[in-house]
């Protein structure tokens, strides 16, 4: 168990990724087109679960295109999506100028019939730019990974 | 009071699936390529959790008539089982309304076995409640 305490101590607050970006109406019309929706006024507030897909590139899955794990070095095998909660204070509008901050927030650690289920808890802060109050949306995703490779 | 509302998804298509992850920058070939999910031992590509999420979301707000003054202030979403291309799911959406605000419980199931759980917290101006309840959307 030590050492698995130990490594839950190096994940927490593992910054994941930072960046920002304008919100796009050309990214969220096809971001609406892939739900089947239409008629989405532009002008209004953008869906709560497009904000963080904001911060993705275009990608061609025609090609083969694999990246490593989010948490790449930590000795974690490909995790599963276990749930989102999204928190929001104010809505955002296509033009906002958003900042990303992405960190471990919690990590738990299981022990499944098949060896150690790590569950780890990112958290996204977005903020959105010369906004007096701050924070616009905290996301928290939760990953259900397996111990892998060592470090 | 309560009120339902519920939006059919699907069948998922592998159309669907590739197009949201070119448009979200998701390049996990577990929801577009059936050979990798071949490999892996999984029957066929699955939906992305975040489409998921969003598909909740969708439901929610036509449950509201997509008010854009709606603000989903929480929407916290736990994934119980996988979602596969080809399977038609139900996203039911319950909802009661007090005091500017409104609680939802959604569930997302396929052949009535639960896929996704969630809860949802909203806030609309008052003005819009009350233009809300006259056309019978909302009740409180």
């Amino acid at each position: 168990m030590e050492r698995s305490d130990n490594r839950e101590t190096e994940l927490l607050g593992h910054e994941v990724r930072t960046g920002q970006t304008t919100v796009c109406n050309e990214r969220l019309q096809l971001f609406l087109e892939a739900l089947g929706l239409s008629g989405w006024d532009p002008s209004g507030p953008v869906p709560v679960t497009f904000v963080p897909r904001c911060f993705r590139d275009w990608v061609d899955v025609t090609r083969d295109v694999r990246p490593g794990p989010v948490l790449d070095g930590f000795g974690l095998e490909k995790g599963v999506n276990a749930g989102i909660t999204i928190s929001a204070k104010l809505p955002v509008f296509v033009g906002d100028r958003l900042h990303l901050t992405e960190k471990v927030a919690e990590v738990r650690e299981k022990e499944g019939a098949s060896g150690a289920l790590i569950f780890v808890t990112v958290r996204q802060t977005i903020r959105r730019e010369k906004e007096d109050i701050g924070i616009v949306q905290e996301n928290d995703m939760l990953t259900v990974y397996r111990r892998g490779a060592e470090k | 009071m309560k009120l339902e509302f519920t939006l059919p998804w699907g069948p998922i298509s592998a159309t669907q699936l590739a197009f949201y992850c070119s448009a979200v920058g998701v390049a996990d070939p577990i929801h577009y390529d059936r050979a990798t999910v071949a490999e892996v031992g999984m029957k066929d590509v699955v939906a992305n959790g975040s489409l998921r999420v969003a598909m909740i979301e969708v439901a929610i707000r036509r449950a509201f008539a997509n008010h854009p003054d709606l603000l989903i202030e929480k929407l916290e979403c736990r994934h119980r089982a996988p979602l596969y291309r080809g399977q038609t799911a139900r996203i039911r959406v319950v909802s009661a309304a007090a005091a500017g605000r409104i609680d939802c419980q959604v569930e997302t199931t396929v052949e009535d076995s639960l896929v996704d759980s969630a809860t949802a917290e909203l806030s609309l101006p008052e003005s819009t409640l009350i233009e809300l309840s006259e056309k019978g959307l909302v009740r409180s």
